[in-house]
């Protein structure tokens, strides 16, 4: 189990066993109900290249390393998804999760996304889960301008504009990623103990 | 304008134009972390 | 021997004495981690030796029987050398994704054609039979079981 920075994933080459970069990652997609990450879409490789049309499902990962995201051979990419095909997916658009704000359930804003962190099975067969987001800090968490890693419930709800996170997080904000797989399951313990 | 003037407009024309295409397709490849609306399907492994 | 020193070896026609050619690279199968065919230059005719072709490889010289055994690359050793080209300065990624080093240099059996090592540029040694795939990009290598 390894815990990355989605910043470190996008525009990470996707290479074949055969040694051919097919793509590189553009963005990493994940569902809101579970954090679960369901796959990434693809941008070319070269000065010229631009976004591509396929897409690569979580299942067609055979591993995601510190240099390189392997795949098998090209077969495992997809057509896009048609989930995918209106919200633009260029950083910024509506459904990017970067630059948006991080909401309690009593409305306070603990800061906007910075960057998320993922949970990755290291074979890369298995999972690979989102379970925290850095945040630039508002006054709300209490160090105000910092980045601060917020551990993520198993189930959340998520859309573009607003991350809700159970005010009990405020209580298991980490402040480097060592640590926080820790924290992560930590928090998550405590709210498995505190469901009525 | 005399004939060399008219080639350094060109030259300068087209290097601003690769200039350009080189910053719009960097940015068209920069992603982000997006929300795909449904689950994935967990069990299934090539 | 390793790549660095037996590139540049002559080829020579045993049946007349004659240098046939130079050997400029080599061409490998992934799955078997050998050297398939020799890259050869200046000769009169073609540009690759198959390996079942040689009759010895020795630590001056590789020795043919006939100069006819210098012929055009076909379809299957294009695609062996097409992208691959140069697996020497390559950078080795494991199947996990982690890249290793880039190769230093490569050591064969001269008897079989057989890889045995690669050496990296500051990292350790990585055994032949590990070796997944050759391509543009990377040379691909099976990753070693995590420790504890």
């Amino acid at each position: 189990m390894r815990l990355m920075r989605t910043s470190e994933i996008t525009q990470r080459a996707v290479v074949t066993m055969a040694g051919e970069d097919i793509a590189q990652i553009k963005d990493v997609v994940y569902a809101a109900d579970g954090g679960s990450v369901s796959g990434f879409t693809l941008a070319g490789r070269g000065l010229f290249a631009g976004p591509l049309k396929e897409f690569l499902p979580w299942a067609g990962v055979s591993a995601l390393g510190a240099d390189a995201v392997m795949v098998r051979d090209e077969s495992v990419l997809a057509s896009a998804p048609s989930i995918l095909e209106g919200s633009g997916g260029s950083a910024g658009s509506a459904g990017d999760v970067l630059g948006s704000q991080v909401l309690t359930e009593e409305g306070i804003g603990l800061g906007t996304v910075h960057d998320v962190v993922v949970s990755v099975d290291v074979t890369g067969g298995e999972y690979c889960d989102v379970v925290g987001y850095e945040v630039e800090a508002s006054e709300g968490l209490g160090t105000q301008g910092q980045m601060v890693l917020i551990p993520l419930p198993d189930t959340m709800a998520a859309s573009g504009e607003h991350l809700m996170v159970p005010s009990s997080v405020k209580d298991f904000v980490g402040h480097d990623l060592a640590g926080f797989g820790a924290a992560v399951d930590r928090f998550r313990a405590h709210l498995e103990d505190s469901r009525p | 304008m005399d004939w060399w003037g008219w080639l350094i407009l060109v030259v300068v024309l087209l290097v601003v134009l690769v200039a350009a295409v080189l910053v719009i397709q960097a940015r068209r490849r920069r992603g982000g972390v997006i929300i795909g609306s449904k689950s994935p399907d967990r069990g299934e492994r090539r | 021997m390793m790549f660095s020193a037996a590139k540049g070896h002559k080829v020579v026609d045993t049946s007349s004495a004659d240098t046939v050619g130079t050997v400029s690279g080599f061409l490998v199968e992934p799955s078997t981690h050998s050297i398939v065919a020799l890259r050869v230059k200046k000769t009169e005719t073609g540009e690759v030796i198959r390996w079942r072709d040689i009759t010895a490889f020795g630590s001056e010289a590789v020795t043919v029987p006939r100069a006819g055994v210098v012929t055009d690359t076909d379809a299957e050793l294009e695609a062996l050398g097409d992208r691959a080209r140069e697996l020497v300065k390559k950078r080795v990624l494991t199947s996990s994704g982690d890249e290793l080093g880039t190769v230093k240099d490569i050591d064969f059996d001269t008897e079989t054609g057989a890889l045995t090592t690669f050496l990296l540029d500051g990292a350790p040694d990585v055994s032949a039979d590990r070796l997944i795939g050759v391509g543009s990009y990377a040379v691909v290598v099976r990753a070693e079981p995590h420790g504890s």
